[in-house]
């Protein structure tokens, strides 16, 4: 600790890091303007979405982080924590940046949720008017349901008899078409959005998004706020606060992020369904979040503004995490799609059907290899981990990597590939104010957790062989 | 047994204080020997340096046979399940088609590949492990000290065995006398 008395761990009034929140503020007025001028209306919704996911999937890996690491009552990640800490407080920027898009939604200026808020509209109006005969219906529709459920058995399997190559997937192919070919299939299809609309209607998503944004802000401000106090009264009670509050801030977080990424990304697909999808989105998240962390204090430690407080052991510690992670991003994806390959129905294969046409089949081979083979490969050794620079290469890769990750989740959806300026301009837009802001606290703050009872045991922090 | 003889095995040194065996432990070091070792009561850090420890090699033979799991399972499973080649002529293998999938698909093969890579690679560490520490081993002539039960408890060792291409009976003493040990032992193994 001799370090600590001559420096104050804080980013200071000069240098690099005091400044470094005008360059995402530029980007994002560049990447606003852009935006706006180059995009029509549908395709802003899209771009928009993709965007703002992309960066709150950057906040939502910071909370996960810092919550689990007051669950785990651990030591090693303290001397790093705080910059999760300050990435994590975003958490109410990225609440005032989906409020335009929550409202634009409920408002049908945004129409990216056509399908089920219209089948949801549509669902509310025949309930209105058809009350009386609503049992007849009830039945008659029961015999279609049976009807079609054999013909569309029948398709499929015409359809895999026919498709024999590997990539031409019997059900797949079945689904050349938006929805369906046949009126029968277009009749499940319906069915399957209706029945969805209890949940699925423009109040309930509304409400709903707005509760996930209320959750993330109140844990974030929350944690980080006895976070900010300790380091002036440095009380251990706090401490204590943060890690009984723990387990349930991570129940919270997570149905909140999963139904989140439902009510968001998975929806697009209004017929689409995938129990692990936010398990998916997690995997992702915290690769993300490991990755910036890595960046942000390579770049303070190189600038020696921590000091040896954050160094090559606790780089080596959060390569590792992000490694895992890494593999279990593949783990959940790769199982997500093998069990809808393998069961080959239309109603689950459409979504990844259109990722795989479309020029969209090279940016699913990207991810396989550049999400996971690559990463798995240059960074599976203790000595690739333990090289700062390489590591530091390998951060931006991966950060790449989660925008692509985000952007095959949103894009698909609104056509072919076509990479246009507005999707990167909505990127820049709304990642770029949230890092202005994150980086803005970043200056503001000590740059170390200094009053955490456990700061001590970390800086200590030795990896045996 | 009386008759038997004995051969130099090694010499432990005593200490009383971690810093005074990792001081030990760096003229050792320094001094080139490459046969000998610390028995601590407890991990300490920065030891590794202190002996000139080089990275274990466990991870490279995970690696190796990780990797060789999963090329086994993708060549066992394309073998019998796609019948696009005969290997030394042995008979091809028996295509099947499952769930309407093409035989072969490498998609259905992944599981496996992961399962047979977990399977080498868990074995392969725990084996090369055992290889590389040099365990089961029955007995080592440095539990003939009788002070050595200290080295569980509150005293620190260091011994340096007389397979070591440096061993000297006279400059190792030395050497070892030179490191201010509270008690110094040659420890002789009887040779039947």
């Amino acid at each position: 600790m001799t370090e600590a008395n001559k420096n104050d761990y804080r980013v200071g009034d000069d240098g690099f890091w005091s400044r470094a929140w005008v360059a995402p503020l530029v980007l994002a007025i560049a990447g606003g303007l852009v935006a706006v001028l180059t995009a029509d209306a549908d395709r802003l919704g899209y771009a928009y979405l993709f965007g703002l996911f992309t960066t709150a999937t950057f906040m939502l890996g910071g909370l996960f982080l810092v919550l689990v690491q007051f669950l785990t009552a651990s030591y090693w990640g303290v001397s790093s924590r705080r910059i999760v800490e300050v990435v994590m407080s975003g958490a109410p920027v990225v609440a005032l940046l989906a409020l335009p898009f929550i409202g634009g939604v409920a408002l049908g200026k945004i129409d990216i949720y056509e399908e089920w808020q219209s089948a949801a509209a549509h669902g509310d109006h025949a309930d209105e008017h058809g009350d009386s005969d609503s049992e007849s219906d009830s039945e008659s529709d029961s015999d279609t349901d049976e009807h079609s459920m054999l013909e569309l058995g029948t398709s499929v399997a015409q359809a895999q008899d026919h498709g024999g190559d590997q990539g031409d997937h019997g059900a797949e192919s079945a689904h050349e078409e938006e929805h369906a070919h046949t009126s029968q299939e277009a009749a499940l299809h319906h069915e399957v959005v209706r029945q969805k609309t209890g949940y699925l209607n423009t109040t309930g998503w509304a409400a709903r998004g707005i509760g996930y944004l209320i959750v993330w802000s109140l844990i974030a401000l929350m944690y980080f706020g006895w976070s900010r106090r300790q380091d002036q009264d440095r009380d251990p009670k706090h401490t204590l606060t943060m890690q009984s509050l723990a387990a349930p801030s991570l129940i919270l977080f997570a149905g909140s992020l999963t139904f989140a990424a439902f009510d968001w990304l998975m929806s697009l697909e209004a017929a689409w369904f995938s129990t692990i999808f936010g398990v998916v989105i997690f995997a992702g998240s915290a690769v993300a979040i490991l990755a910036v962390t890595i960046l942000i204090g390579l770049s303070l430690y190189k600038r020696g503004l921590v000091g040896d407080a954050i160094n090559v052991e606790h780089f080596h510690d959060l390569s590792r995490l992000m490694f895992g992670f890494v593999c279990f991003w593949t783990y959940v994806s790769f199982s997500q799609w093998m069990l809808i390959w393998y069961a080959g129905i239309p109603e689950e294969a459409t979504w990844f059907h259109k990722r795989w046409e479309g020029g969209w089949q090279f940016v699913t081979y990207l991810l396989i290899f550049g999400h996971f083979v690559a990463p798995f490969m240059l960074l599976i050794s203790r000595v690739q981990k333990r090289a700062l620079p390489w590591l530091q290469v390998m951060c931006f890769w991966l950060i790449l990597m989660h925008i692509v990750d985000i952007y095959w989740f949103v894009m698909p959806q609104a056509g072919g590939f076509h990479v246009q300026l507005a999707d990167i301009g909505a990127l820049f837009f709304v990642g770029g104010v949230f890092f202005a802001y994150v980086f803005w606290q970043l200056g503001r703050v000590p740059l170390l957790p200094v009053g955490d009872p456990r700061l001590q045991r970390s800086l200590h922090l030795h990896q045996i062989y | 047994m009386a008759n038997q003889t004995k051969t130099p095995a090694l010499y432990l040194a005593e200490y009383e204080t971690p810093n005074a065996i990792a001081l030990a432990a760096m003229k050792v070091r320094d001094a080139g020997y490459q046969n000998w070792d610390c028995h601590t009561p407890y991990a300490m850090h920065g030891m590794d340096e202190a002996m000139g420890l080089k990275p274990t090699r466990i991870g490279i033979i995970s690696f190796i046979f990780g990797m060789f799991g999963v090329g086994l399972a993708v060549f066992m499973m394309q073998y019998t399940n796609a019948f696009d080649f005969n290997l030394l002529n042995v008979g091809a293998g028996y295509p099947l088609v499952i769930g309407g999938k093409p035989p072969g698909a490498f998609p259905s093969m992944v599981p496996i590949m992961f399962e047979l890579g977990i399977l080498l690679c868990g074995f392969a560490t725990l084996f090369g492990m055992l290889h590389l520490i040099k365990l089961p081993m029955h007995n080592h002539p440095i539990f003939e000290s009788d002070r050595f039960e200290a080295a569980s408890d509150d005293k620190f060792f260091l011994s340096i065995e007389a397979g070591d291409q440096k061993f000297d009976l006279k400059r190792t003493k030395a050497l070892l006398e030179a490191t201010n040990p509270t008690h110094l032992e040659l420890i002789e193994e009887e040779v039947p």
